[in-house]
């Protein structure tokens, strides 16, 4: 059995979706338990309980930033077994826009529902910005004004100025300084000189790592879609096969 | 290139505005733009650019410098040296090829090609082991003969 938890949306378009799901699920009998978050059952009660009556398959119906809150509270609960990993689903309420959908390949609400109906599982890695705050999709650093950055991995130290950052589940960190080498007088430069790559591609920065520690001056927030859940300095770690997600039949999950 | 392309083969990038200490590897391929104190290893290909500096061993198949390197380069497969690199260090390839206007300064061994120095080194030991044998089959004729040499 499946434990649905709605997004509280109040926008028509996506509760139209919600509704279509639900017919959907039904349909294919495999309806469970529905619940909503409200301001009287956060997010972590509600697995809380879920957990509790025995469910141990989670559905997320809502947007990429729900999903990713689902997540974190079911890999954080305490009564989850390590032996016995909990399982996600997800159905996007914006096919569009969700990075979650594409990981899943589900591109409509008919063959979203129907992935879970052939619960085709994959065992994927995630992130995790210590202490217990689970991504799917990448973490964001945004400034109009660049500030300094002081990247700190395993084996190397790292020191230099972004306006943007960008973290992926799989801790490959990029960013770049779109301050240095965008003026009009370099762009000149840039064409007498006759050389192929920009002076803004210069002055990006790719690692990939399995952990990371990011202090940045000032202090600036950390993103997760459009919500900000930390402030740096801020550690990040690479969570091997952590988290099974129901994917689309026939498809290959890209991590 | 852009941010959070997962193209294959771009790996690490360490761009113009940054300087980097520590050990820098990884499997793909590494390109730096900016300071590197440390060493630099790839499984594939090392691209310092014009406005690199790195200090210490730089190790990958193929490496292609047009900036700054002080310190030693292995290039498994190949080693380019492009007009505006400059290299003080010893330099080890398969193919090496140095435009004109690049800087080298440094010892340079080509994998696969034997030095003057070790070419003389294995002369001199296959004389000794010949000069052994000779005396072994002098003394085996010498043990084994009864007749009498006059």
């Amino acid at each position: 059995m499946y434990f649905y938890i709605f997004e509280n949306s109040k926008a028509n378009r996506e509760k139209k979706i919600q509704e279509k799901a639900k017919q959907i699920i039904a349909e294919l009998g495999i309806s469970g338990e529905n619940v909503t978050p409200n301001p009287a059952r956060s997010i972590d009660e509600l697995i809380d309980i879920g957990l509790t009556k025995g469910f141990s398959t989670f559905v997320g119906i809502g947007s990429d930033i729900f999903a990713n809150k689902i997540i974190s509270s079911l890999l954080s609960n305490k009564k989850n077994c390590e032996e016995d990993k909990p399982v996600f689903g997800f159905v996007p309420t914006d096919f569009d826009k969700s990075q979650i959908g594409k990981i899943i390949n589900v591109t409509n609400i008919e063959n979203a529902c129907k992935s879970l109906r052939f619960r085709t599982l994959k065992t994927i890695s995630l992130g995790l910005a210590i202490p217990n705050k689970y991504f799917i999709t990448p973490l964001t650093i945004n400034s109009q004004f660049p500030f300094s950055v002081h990247l700190i991995l395993p084996n190397l130290e790292a020191v230099g100025s972004a306006t943007q950052i960008k973290i992926t589940p799989d801790i490959n960190i990029s960013f770049s300084d779109n301050n240095l080498g965008n003026s009009g007088i370099q762009k000149l430069l840039n064409i007498f000189k006759g050389e192929k790559m920009t002076y803004s591609e210069k002055y990006s920065s790719r690692f990939t790592t399995d952990a990371l520690k990011l202090v940045c001056e000032p202090s600036i927030p950390v993103n997760l879609e459009n919500e900000i859940i930390a402030k740096t300095p801020i550690q990040i770690k690479r969570i091997d096969n952590h988290l099974q997600i129901i994917i689309n039949r026939g498809t290959i999950a890209v991590e | 290139m852009k941010i959070g392309s997962n193209e294959e083969g771009i790996g690490t990038v360490v761009g113009a505005n940054v300087r980097l200490q520590g050990t820098l590897k990884d499997t793909n391929d590494i390109s730096v733009y900016g300071t590197v104190e440390g060493e630099v290893i790839s499984d594939k290909m090392v691209i310092i650019a014009d406005t690199a500096m790195i200090k210490g061993p730089v190790t990958a198949d193929i490496i292609t410098v047009s900036g700054e390197v002080k310190g030693s380069i292995e290039a498994k497969t190949k080693l380019e040296i492009l007009p505006s690199g400059k290299v003080n260090g010893s330099i080890t390839c398969q193919t090496l090829i140095i435009q004109s206007g690049a800087k080298l300064n440094g010892k340079s061994t080509m994998a696969g090609i034997k030095s003057d120095e070790n070419v003389q080194k294995e002369e001199k030991t296959e004389t000794n082991i010949h000069k052994e044998k000779d005396e072994n089959i002098k003394k085996n004729i010498l043990d084994d003969s009864d007749i009498e040499l006059e």
